[in-house]
């Protein structure tokens, strides 16, 4: 608080014009009465102001330092024409000075000395931690607890150890106060008293060496692409083999006929399908006519068999048997397929129809099912092929079976169907879940050590290697040009003409596929054994799976194109799988 | 294609199956042929006088068939 102590006085008003009202100042006396300036127009010494140096000779080309000291050829004349301009007025001072004071200056002083007096510094009160970690006493508490409250217990005096018993005559008096006792301050709150300000800021003018991320993952056009919204489907990576010194496999082999599971007595067993087929097929040979018997079709129609291979299952239905009757070795062989089989010639009835109104491919192969017993699983939302709308009257066929229009819808996204092994169900899978240039970074289903592999075969099979790919529908639909990013688009695959072609995701899924044929490329054939289930990776690897094959030259990878498992032998018998690979260059 | 499928490659030594969809150039009633321009820019004769010059057809084995449709064209990068 500052204090301003003014002080002024009343005094009788004076008239104006008198000698007091006055203005305190005295008339101006001019000091200087020459106050022109002292400087003259400048005179040039020297008319002639041209360069007072000459050309600067080169002492020595050769020196290091091929300029020496330059020399102005005529020192006299190299000082500047003009010379110092004297002061004319060094000695005279401001005309005015301090002779003028302020006659009424107002008394200011400040009341207020915010700093204390060095004899107030010790007044402050000061406290210092104490019991800090004591029993805390409570004041209320030792109150409550030193009240007597009446009927909770006898009543009962002791004085110094003494139990008090009251006189008969005396007056006594008693003093129940309570005297609270004076314990050490104990602090309630002092550990907890954190303080937030703001952060103290290191290095403001510091950079930070990282600018703008950029993906360098492999399409290397350096857009920055925006996060993908979308949903996330995650595919399960493939198990890890265990390598082993040894492996040793007890393999089990069981054929029996449903529904009475009478087993069957059978040998080289055969079993396989290409990625292509929509059915596993079986061959085997049967030990006498009774085992026979068991499988042959009869009223009912052909009976359905069950192999089980290593606990890897698969239902049959058995449609051919034949007979070797030569002596010693009688044989009975007979073949079947899965009971997808049902679906197709010529159990299937043939049918013709057209779609009348706009329906979803998926949904168009999955009424192919309807009462059939069998079940189609598609996938489009997670691993492919997209689902598409085929607009009305774009669907249509005549005299084919359900398995036909299945494949067709399949093949017209480039996928194949995979009939389920051992249950009435199938599926639409893509052909190349991934297509071949991206395989390098793409998640496998089965991983293939070389310390399994029993033998190796290889067939050299090349397409040229197209980058774009024309896929039309015909009379309904689009027309997709699908080309290889990076690339010109120069070399195109055959058109690809297909009525079902009838949405941009259904063509470009095509065209991966079409793509995808060709380039450099080989079948290897791989020869492995058939690990139980649950047991080692890989197990059974199906047609369709891509698998990493780790050779011991290195590791590649391939898409099954076949599997075939043979069980030979009697008793204990020798299982086989046999894969076909489609292996890029 | 690279397969193992038996039926897949015996069906691919097959001749024929050829689709293509083109545009008529000139259409010769005398010959009984139509001149078409596919999609390259080549140009084939193909049989068949039922699509009139400037109008797409589809050619099946060198035979025009009926007329196409114009589909809206797509460009897509895999």
């Amino acid at each position: 608080m500052l204090t301003c102590d003014v002080s002024g006085r009343w005094s009788r008003a004076r008239r104006p014009g008198d000698r007091g009202s006055a203005a305190p100042w005295s008339p101006l006396a001019r000091r200087d009465h020459a106050p022109a300036l002292s400087w003259q127009p400048g005179q040039p010494h020297e008319r002639s102001s041209a360069q007072p140096w000459g050309d600067v000779p080169a002492q020595d080309a050769g020196s290091r330092q091929p300029w020496g000291m330059a020399e102005p050829s005529s020192s006299a004349a190299a000082a500047s024409p003009w010379g110092d301009v004297p002061p004319c007025d060094i000695d005279r001072w401001l005309g005015w000075d301090r002779s003028l004071r302020p006659r009424d200056t107002l008394r200011l002083r400040l009341r207020y000395n915010p700093r204390p007096a060095l004899k107030d510094r010790g007044t402050g009160a000061v406290f210092n931690r104490s019991d800090e970690i004591g029993i805390r006493y409570a004041a209320a508490a030792e109150l409550a607890a030193s009240l007597y409250v009446p009927g909770t217990l006898a009543l009962a005096f002791d004085f110094r150890g003494q139990r008090y018993s009251p006189g008969s005559a005396a007056a006594v008096f008693f003093d129940f106060r309570h005297v609270a006792p004076i314990r050490a301050i104990q602090p309630v709150d002092s550990t907890t008293a954190d303080r937030w300000q703001n952060a103290r800021r290191l290095n403001r003018h510091l950079r930070l060496p990282w600018g703008a991320g950029r993906p360098k993952d492999p399409p290397p056009n350096w857009i920055a692409y925006p996060d993908y919204p979308g949903p996330v489907y995650v595919i399960e990576p493939a198990a890890e083999p265990d390598i082993l010194e040894t492996y040793m496999i007890a393999n089990s082999v069981q054929l029996v006929v449903l529904p009475d599971r009478t087993p069957v007595d059978a040998t080289a067993i055969k079993v396989g399908r290409d990625i292509d087929a929509f059915a596993w097929t079986l061959s085997a040979e049967l030990f006498g006519r009774t085992s026979l018997n068991q499988v042959r079709p009869d009223a009912n129609g052909p009976k359905t068999v069950e192999l089980t291979i290593n606990g890897w299952v698969w239902l049959f239905i058995v449609e051919r048997y034949g007979q070797q009757a030569k002596f010693p070795a009688e044989r009975f062989s007979i073949t079947g397929a899965s009971r997808t089989q049902l679906l197709a010639e010529p159990y299937a009835p043939k049918r013709s129809a057209v779609n009348a109104v706009a329906i979803n491919a998926a949904q168009a192969a999955a009424d192919q099912l309807e009462n059939t017993g069998f079940t189609l699983s598609w996938d489009y939302a997670a691993i492919g092929p997209p689902d598409w709308t085929i607009p009305a009257g774009a669907f249509s066929y005549q005299q084919q079976t359900a398995l036909q229009v299945i494949a067709r819808v399949a093949e017209a996204v480039g996928g194949v169907v995979k009939p389920a092994r051992d249950s009435d169900a199938l599926s639409v899978v893509p052909r190349y879940r991934e297509a071949p240039w991206n395989w390098a970074t793409a998640v496998m289903d089965r991983i293939v050590p070389a310390e399994i592999v029993g033998g190796v075969g290889g067939e050299w099979t090349p397409q040229p290697a197209w980058n774009s790919c024309y896929v039309s529908g015909t009379t309904h639909g689009v027309a997709v040009d699908v080309r290889r990013a990076g690339s010109m688009g120069d070399a195109p695959a055959p058109d690809v003409y297909d009525e079902l072609i009838t949405g941009t995701e259904a063509a470009r899924s095509r065209g991966i596929a079409e793509l995808a044929k060709g380039g450099n490329q080989e079948v290897v054939s791989l020869t492995l054994p058939l690990f139980p289930v649950g047991g080692s990776a890989p197990g059974l690897v199906e047609p369709a799976h891509l698998c990493e094959v780790r050779d011991i030259d290195g590791t590649w990878r391939g898409l099954c194109l076949s599997t075939e498992i043979a069980a030979e032998g009697v008793g204990a018998s020798r299982v086989t799988q046999t894969l076909k690979l489609e292996r890029h260059h | 294609m690279a397969t193992v499928n038996p039926w897949k490659r015996f069906i691919g030594l097959l001749p024929g199956g050829v689709r293509a969809v083109g545009t008529v150039a000139s259409v010769s009633t005398a010959t009984g042929s139509s001149i078409v321009t596919l999609r390259n820019g080549s140009q084939i004769t193909a049989r068949g006088v039922d699509v009139p010059a400037g109008s797409r057809c589809f050619i099946v084995d060198g035979q025009i068939t009926g007329p196409a449709p114009e589909l809206p064209q797509y460009d897509v990068e895999v």
